[in-house]
């Protein structure tokens, strides 16, 4: 398999006012492979959305290298970028209400990728609008509507079918379900799922709730404060997670079983502020095994498993 | 409302008594025809996707809509008359004997006054405590929240906590005067789930112990799977189911209820396709005279062209001429 889109020992840092910086990101190394599902899931502040963004250069990182499609695109002026980069991956966000301009009729807004890029003759464009409208779902009839005629779920559907415009070989979903009705998001994942199958198309499914991670990927990576603490294939994480956090978040999840008692919660405390990170390990202050050395370095990723890593230095007791 | 709940309301004089309640802004309605209660001690899931009237319904039972919102039906708080109630009879159920926990704690916070001094204004006005005894008993309170440190944390302001300690702090405020009921409406859905299961723990043991009578409003039937006794699942303005929450998930006799359960991204087995309920929710004003989910139904027969009472026996009712069969 090739790597789309890699991020090496990354970093990502903000200013954060009154000269602090929030250390969003903390030496990340993580791949995309062709076709598959790579699933970043963590809690606010740990980094997921800015790595989602720092893959696709839309923000430039403070230290490390991305590459896409073998290129290192980490330096790379955004005219650079609009003819390899742009072209072969896109961004659906959370709230498609936010990403469409209200004044664009959908049709616009769709199309709007092709223009840019010069793609086809005004003609093709609009059958080619026509035909990615069908495909995700919505009858082409809407398409001189403008957003505000559409509930939730059929704008995600737009955002999805301005995304594959430009048929683009992977797809970053930053929190692409997470807002939807339950009824509704089954929907969604469905088509992302047919879409991958039919296209071949990679995604980087940003998400905070495991059981649609758990759906739809293939790969997991398990964000705190920056960091990488856990990456597996997704059967492995969820049957045999090995890091302290993964335990937890795992075990946090709400479950839809009446006949289940509710257990106590596993994790105590909040996560730190990415403004003022923890030393050592960023999970030491709430994990249930922590020693004193946790406190003084960072754990290395080591492989437990095929294609499974995790960053603990007390493994032997998590076993 | 039909004989059983009726017999129920007059036998136990629930703590909260909702009858036929409705919700219109102008000549839209978007609640009708609500009837349920909460009994002391009962926790209760009010569950519906957007737009269903959960939370339009939890603002009316203590009239904390907007003016332009027209209430009509019955709600009894401990036998008071809420729609009737005066100025003064409000203020009381409002301040001492319900509690309201909102999604964004970031609303109920004023964020220029310290949070402790916030659930000791509550105290102070309600409870009649002195301003040292309040702010002593705000510090108590946060500690049996949960919240660290609780007398540093209480000198803080709403801006310098986090959105799950602004949480802990709207629950103090909500349970300082010993309320008899406490309406929570999507209390954990802004925070991450480390943090939902903190507070979701926190309310049902405090539910528990002060033998509270729970309204949980939520979109989330994961949460709802152990947190209530009971589970009311709205559609369009309307119940279209109520049962007990094992019979809910175990049996759902609505076709809406049991496609909501067949959607959740853990409900088919990996790999599989999930179940999606075609089509779209009826906007309030566009409501279909009979079912409300009828054009979206999968065992939509004739009849449900015609309005469709609550049927079925006991605690578990639902809106449906054709119904899922029992298993």
């Amino acid at each position: 398999m090739t790597a789309l889109l890699e991020a090496l020992d990354l970093h990502m840092q903000f200013p954060a006012g009154r000269g602090r910086v929030v250390r969003a990101l903390a030496g990340v190394d993580l791949a995309v492979m062709a076709g598959e599902t790579l699933g970043l899931v963590g809690e606010s502040g740990s980094g997921k959305s800015t790595l989602g963004r720092a893959l696709l250069r839309l923000e430039r990182p403070t230290a490390g290298r991305v590459r896409a499609f073998g290129e290192d695109v980490t330096d790379l002026p955004e005219r650079q970028l609009r003819a390899g980069l742009r072209r072969r991956a896109a961004l659906v966000f959370q709230d498609p209400h936010q990403s469409l301009d209200p004044r664009l009729r959908i049709a616009d807004a769709i199309a709007e990728p092709l223009e840019v890029h010069k793609v086809g003759t005004a003609t093709q464009r609009r059958a080619q609008v026509e035909a990615l409208l069908q495909r995700v779902g919505l009858d082409p009839a809407v398409a001189s509507r403008r957003p505000h005629a559409f509930s939730g779920g059929q704008l995600q559907r737009v955002g999805i079918a301005r995304a594959l415009a430009l048929d683009p070989a992977v797809v970053v979903a930053d929190e692409a379900v997470s807002a939807l009705d339950v009824s509704v998001q089954a929907g969604i994942i469905n088509l992302f799922m047919d879409l991958q199958v039919e296209r071949g198309l990679a995604y980087v499914f940003i998400a905070h709730d495991l059981k649609v991670v758990e759906r739809i990927s293939h790969r997991v990576a398990v964000l705190y404060l920056g960091r990488v603490v856990e990456l597996a294939p997704v059967a492995a994480l969820f049957s045999t997670p090995r890091h302290p956090y993964t335990r937890a978040l795992l075990a946090s999840a709400p479950v839809p079983d009446p006949h289940r008692p509710l257990q106590p919660p596993v994790l105590r405390g909040e996560p730190p502020s990415p403004i003022a990170p923890p030393s050592g390990c960023p999970f030491h202050p709430r994990c249930p095994i922590a020693v004193a050395a946790c406190a003084e370095h960072v754990p290395r990723l080591q492989v437990v498993g095929a294609g499974h890593t995790v960053a603990c230095d007390r493994l032997e007791v998590s076993a | 409302m039909d004989l059983t709940s009726r017999n129920q309301t007059e036998t136990s004089s629930p703590l909260l008594a909702v009858e036929a309640l409705g919700v219109a802004f102008g000549a839209v309605p978007v609640v009708a025809g609500v009837s349920f209660t909460v009994a002391r001690g009962e926790a209760v899931a009010l569950v519906g996707e957007s737009g269903c009237g959960k939370s339009m319904t939890a603002r009316a039972l203590l009239r904390l809509l907007p003016p332009s919102a027209h209430i009509t039906g019955q709600i009894h708080i401990e036998g008071v008359d809420v729609l009737a109630a005066s100025p003064g009879d409000l203020r009381r159920l409002r301040g001492t004997r319900t509690g309201f926990v909102f999604q964004d704690p970031g609303q109920a916070l004023n964020p220029v006054h310290p949070v402790g001094e916030q659930v000791a204004e509550r105290l102070r006005l309600y409870s009649g405590l002195s301003r040292a005894a309040a702010a002593a008993r705000a510090i108590e309170l946060f500690a049996e929240l949960g919240i660290s440190d609780p007398a540093a944390r209480a000198r803080a302001y709403p801006h310098q906590l986090s959105g799950g300690m602004r949480q802990r702090v709207v629950l103090a405020i909500a349970l300082a005067c010993s309320p008899a009921l406490l309406i929570a409406d999507e209390p954990t859905t802004a925070l991450d789930v480390t943090l939902q299961a903190q507070i979701m723990a926190l309310i049902r043991a405090r539910q528990r112990a002060a033998d509270l009578g729970l309204l949980l409003i939520t979109h989330d039937l994961g949460v709802v799977a152990q947190a209530v006794d009971r589970v009311l699942v709205m559609y369009a303005g309307q119940i279209v189911e109520a049962a007990p929450v094992a019979e809910l998930f175990d049996q759902p006799r609505h076709p809406y209820t049991r496609g909501l359960l067949q959607s959740m991204p853990g409900a088919a087995p990996v790999g599989a396709r999930l179940f999606s309920i075609p089509g779209q929710v009826p906007s309030p004003g566009a409501w279909p005279p009979g079912c409300r989910f009828g054009a979206r139904c999968d065992r939509v027969q004739a009849q449900c062209a015609t309005p469709v009472a609550l049927a079925g026996a006991g605690a578990h009712r639902y809106r449906c001429v054709n119904p899922v069969p029992a298993p």
